[in-house]
């Protein structure tokens, strides 16, 4: 219902808009490639990626703009950190569309308010059973905010609803609840959905000649409506999940070679996450309880260069990513001959490491060949191998594309 | 404590690099395509212009052909130097700025000035006075300068004041020649405003780049947040792919307690899944032999006990259970067809000082119709294959175990779909009423692989168990029962070794 009445007040403002509007501008960015991705030894088929983004920018007079936006999003490649965990080499296809409106008011000479509000739709089939809008992990997504861009930093507050609606509890769907001794009503319907609120910081940095820092601040708050939390027992309480996310990143990035026909750029990416949850799990099969199952910190250093030449329009990109993610309360699983797998004495803590070549050549103006490899390894104290829960290992993927810009 | 040391770390790091920023800066180059260069001061030389390069008074920058850069002033003003021109920043204190246009094009876009302050634009030909204000200068060969105002007012003159100062408001023009007196500001005519509504159409295109890459990273970060709630279902097993590609989803429950008529030594496993068109369950209800007073006497009885039959399995028999199993039932239902299975009556048998566990009763039924089941010949069992008599439907009387075990040899046949190195085994039994059954177990992993049974054989428990089950008494969906269940869960439940 929000999200119908969300919709329609987007295509009732546009259509305003266009008739009020002094002038448009279109943005049309469209980028397609090919590729593949491998592991184990095995890889996949090829297939193709597809994206699209269209927005007709209007503006009414120097004050106020609007920024429409359509996204639309296909994906046949999985990426390398999605390729083993959640799945293997699951049949994976995603698609997405994401239509919004941002009016922008200009408040001062270098101070912005920006609104937004939109709606997504992610489809994600997974199986060979499920069609296109049945995937048990398809979502929807309706977002309002606010935004204050200033000269060199933007403060914002947004919130967004993402609910699963393919995806309910099982007990919920079962006409055995007393039979089974489980309820519905104790456990919860729709596990999945949350209401999150964002306070957002985000900006950049000039501390010296060519360079430049690139800083963001992030905390969510994230409410599940339907899952409640899990108790010593096995059974649930009546408090409701609940998530913090913060996140604090820096990108110091300059020129490290001002001279020559190559010039370099260089930068380091420094992101940290604390994620904080007061769910619990009770592990059925080994009778385990584990309290704040989800809680954990990441920490990630991405070392970044580029290279452009003098003579050839050719770019390349080269970055290392270096992440660390520390379950302050999850234990790792190891292997057990007499049980599968017991929980460890050590927390689980899952290192991985990301390479990323790209290769950009302007075709002309507005097309531009590119290439991409990433390579992911991961490493880690758990050493339970079971097909869905491997978290060493390692995994390649592959593009070829084009991208246009209107 | 060391993660808040971190984020204090960075929140100290950003702020003084804020205030240092604050200090320094001047003017930045927040843009720069194509070839631009950049001379610090006049004895410089020329060297590559880069986005974030920050300037100083006296610097220089010149753009090539297709090259243009974008500046930013502390002051907020905006001025983009188009391709083949050259802008010197001559002076750049807090009560006056002044650039110096050679060449070529220049579009400035100037904060709006305290009371005081001055902001002036030459060129060759031209001198222009700004308050804050949006306008272009284009400096041509001969050094003839048009000055174009689409916002606010330029006092505009020739730098040697001849022919007196113009003020030249919003949508009007004025040029400057050499040797030449400057005529009024006249009006924008249709090439101007198309030129004008073309720039005004590209810097809105500038912006709306700039919204989509903030809006699409802001969306992924939010898609972040949905992948890790699916990440977290596989890893938990709540969600894999059968043997037949098709999602099956899995909810396991513990339940204990009198409100689900269970006893304080028994608790209750309940394992749910779902497939798009059909629903199966199946439950285990284990009893123990003492009351399991909490969670944690819960877990560790059932480790015990587990932990007693692999040892009994390699031999080792001379432990007296602390936890055994009294009984142990479970059933499978499509909802529609229910299998049920169980042992009661457990007990532990001492053999001079050899301790064996063994369970007095056994069912097997189908729809509630019993197809297998023991019972003690006298009181109890102390030993299986003397003290039981079993009972199968359509046979008439009970049996003996060698008389029972040479039945279910004759009407038993086991076959492997999938091949013989392959972990799917098919079990067909025929009871003596003609009615038919079939027991299939298919290990796979999460994603309904099969493994080869060389590698099944190196731990049995990685992969999960899918079960099959049918036969001629079955009406419900697909006439089967089918099950996907982690191993550990049949193993405990008495229905795989």
């Amino acid at each position: 219902m929000i999200k119908k009445t969300l919709v329609s007040c987007i295509l009732v403002v546009l259509c305003t808009s266009i008739g009020l509007a002094s002038d448009v501008s279109t943005v049309l960015n469209v980028r397609a490639s090919l590729g593949n991705y491998a592991s184990g030894g095995a890889a996949s088929d090829f297939s193709g990626n597809l994206g699209i983004d269209f927005v007709p920018a209007i503006k009414f007079n120097d004050k106020l703009s609007l920024l429409p936006a359509v996204y639309l999003d296909y994906r046949g490649i999985k990426d390398v950190a999605e390729i083993v965990i959640g799945g293997d080499k699951v049949f994976m296809q995603s698609a997405s569309y994401n239509v919004s409106v941002r009016p922008v008011y200009k408040i001062g000479s270098n101070t912005k308010l920006k609104l937004k509000a939109g709606v997504l739709k992610q489809y994600i089939v997974e199986a060979k059973n499920e069609d296109w809008g049945k995937g048990a992990f398809d979502y929807d997504k309706t977002t309002v905010g606010i935004d204050l861009a200033m000269k060199n930093a933007t403060l914002g507050v947004s919130m967004y609803n993402i609910t699963f609606p393919n995806y309910a509890s099982l007990i919920s769907q079962s006409t055995m609840q007393q039979q089974i001794g489980v309820t519905a009503a104790e456990v919860g319907t729709n596990l999945l959905d949350f209401a999150a609120n964002d306070i957002s910081a985000y900006g950049k940095m000039y501390p010296g000649s060519a360079f430049i820092i690139d800083w963001s601040l992030l905390y969510t708050m994230k409410n599940f409506s339907d899952q409640f939390v899990q108790k010593e027992d096995g059974k649930y309480k009546t408090d409701r999940r609940a998530d913090t996310v913060t996140a604090v990143s820096l990108a110091p990035s300059f020129a490290i070679v001002p001279a020559g026909p190559v010039t370099i750029y260089a930068g380091l990416g420094i992101s940290y996450f604390i994620t904080g949850s007061n769910q619990n799990y009770y592990d059925v099969n080994t009778k385990d309880y584990i309290e704040k199952y989800y809680d954990y910190t990441e920490t990630l250093l991405t070392p970044m260069f580029s290279f452009s030449f003098n003579t050839i329009p050719l770019k390349l990109g080269l970055s290392y990513g270096m992440s660390s993610r520390n379950y302050s309360q999850q234990p790792a699983k190891i292997d057990d001959n007499a049980s599968g797998y017991v929980y460890g004495a050590d927390k689980l803590k899952i290192d991985s490491k990301t390479l990323t070549l790209s290769i950009g050549y302007p075709l002309s103006d507005k097309l531009t060949l590119s290439a991409m490899m990433k390579s992911y390894d991961s490493s880690s104290n758990f050493t339970y191998t079971k097909s869905t829960e491997i978290y060493n290992f390692t995994s390649t993927n592959m593009y070829l594309g084009v991208s246009y810009e209107y | 404590m060391k993660k808040k040391l971190f984020a204090t770390a960075i929140c100290l790091l950003m702020c003084a690099g804020y205030v240092f920023s604050a200090k320094m800066i001047k003017v930045i180059v927040t843009e720069s395509y194509g070839k631009v260069m950049v001379k610090m001061n006049e004895n410089a030389g020329w060297v590559k212009c880069y986005p974030g390069m920050t300037l100083d008074e006296k610097a220089t920058v010149k753009t090539e052909a297709k090259g243009r850069a974008t500046l930013m002033l502390y002051d907020g003003s905006k001025i983009t130097v188009s391709q083949k021109s050259e802008l010197l920043v001559k002076a750049l204190t807090d009560n006056q700025k002044v650039l110096e246009q050679k060449s070529g094009k220049v579009r400035f876009k100037i904060a709006k000035l305290m009371q005081g302050k001055t902001f002036e634009c030459k060129t060759p030909t031209a001198v222009c006075s700004i308050r804050g204000t949006e306008f272009t200068l284009d400096v041509g060969d001969d050094n003839q300068t048009e000055l174009k105002v689409f916002e606010g007012l330029v006092a505009a003159a020739k730098p040697d004041g001849t022919g007196g100062e113009f003020q030249v408001g919003a949508n009007q023009k004025m040029e400057f020649l050499k040797d030449l007196p400057p005529g009024a500001p006249t009006s924008f005519n249709d090439k101007d405003n198309e030129e004008e509504s073309g720039n005004r159409r590209e810097e809105m295109k500038i912006e709306a780049k700039a919204e989509i890459n903030m809006d699409l990273s802001k969306e992924e970060v939010q898609k972040m947040a949905a992948a890790e709630l699916k990440n977290a279902e596989y890893k938990q097993g709540k969600t894999i792919i059968d043997a037949f590609g098709q999602r099956v989803r899995i909810e396991e429950y513990i339940v204990r307690g009198a409100a689900a008529s269970l006893g304080d030594n028994q608790f209750k496993l309940v394992v749910l899944n779902s497939r798009k068109d059909r629903f199966d369950w199946f439950q285990n209800i284990v009893s123990f032999n003492v009351p399991l007073a909490s969670p944690l006497e819960l877990k560790n009885a059932n480790s015990y006990f587990s932990k007693w039959r692999d040892d009994w399995k390699k031999g080792i028999r001379d432990v007296d259970p602390v936890y055994f199993h009294r009984a142990n039932q479970s059933g499978a239902s499509n909802t529609v067809d229910d299998v049920t299975w169980g042992s009661t009556d457990g007990h532990v048998v001492n053999n001079a000082g050899t301790y064996t566990h063994i369970f007095d009763n056994y069912y097997f039924k189908i729809n509630g119709v019993n197809k297998i089941s023991y019972a003690p010949v006298a009181a109890t069992i102390n030993d299986i294959t003397t003290d039981s008599r079993w009972t199968v439907d359509g046979q008439v009387g009970t049996m003996t175990y060698a008389q029972f075990d040479a039945w279910y040899q004759t009407n038993l046949t086991q076959s492997y779909p999938a091949g013989s190195d392959s972990m799917h085994t098919r079990s067909d039994l025929t009871f003596g009423t003609g009615n038919t059954y079939r027991e299939e177990y298919i290990s796979i992993n999460d994603l309904g692989k099969i493994p080869k049974s060389t590698d099944y054989a190196q731990d049995k428990l990685k992969s999960n168990m899918e079960m099959v089950l049918s036969g001629s008494d079955f009406k419900g969906p697909g006439k089967k029962i089918d099950l996907c269940v982690e191993p550990k869960i049949f193993k405990d439940s008495g229905l795989i070794q």
